[in-house]
């Protein structure tokens, strides 16, 4: 099977500077942003490692 | 400075992140604190996985959809927040 590769090219500065300046597109992005940001902040390391020896100084 | 700008001022200043992307549908790069190189490969990778836990998640229950994914490796953690239109990837150092 034979993949097509699509080729988008990139935004111009100008696109992208009128694409954050949209209202809409704001919205979205600050809502995506709360949430990320609060995922960063959370307290709890679901990963913590217990068994790590006491003794060992080093991080 | 533009609220964008702000938003991703703030982003950047909380503890261990140390790169934020935001492309749009097409996986166009809109902004990016990284170098070129590493956006463009991140990028690429990141966005198909996006896809296709999208995918994943859809053929499963049809009226589910994928609203963020969060993925612990041994060195960082990467965050994906996919939107509508865009994408936000933002990479979070655990050292």
């Amino acid at each position: 099977k034979t993949q097509t590769v699509q080729i988008v090219p990139p935004l111009s500065d100008e696109e992208k500077y009128r694409l954050t300046l949209d209202p809409e597109f704001l919205d979205s992005f600050n809502r995506s942003c709360k949430v990320i940001s609060r995922a960063l902040n959370e307290e709890i390391d679901i990963c913590i490692n217990y068994t790590k020896d006491p003794y060992e100084k080093a991080i | 400075m533009s609220d964008f700008e702000e938003t991703i001022r703030r982003l950047q200043s909380e503890k261990g992140v140390v790169g934020i992307i935001v492309v749009d549908s097409a996986g166009r790069v809109i902004h990016s604190t990284i170098d070129s190189d590493a956006t463009q490969s991140h990028t690429a990778f990141l966005q198909q996985l996006c896809e296709k836990t999208k995918t994943s998640i859809r053929e499963l229950d049809s009226s589910n959809d994928l609203t963020f994914l969060r993925l612990r490796t041994k060195k960082n953690e990467i965050m994906i927040a996919p939107d509508k239109d865009h994408v936000i990837m933002v990479i979070k150092d655990l050292s």
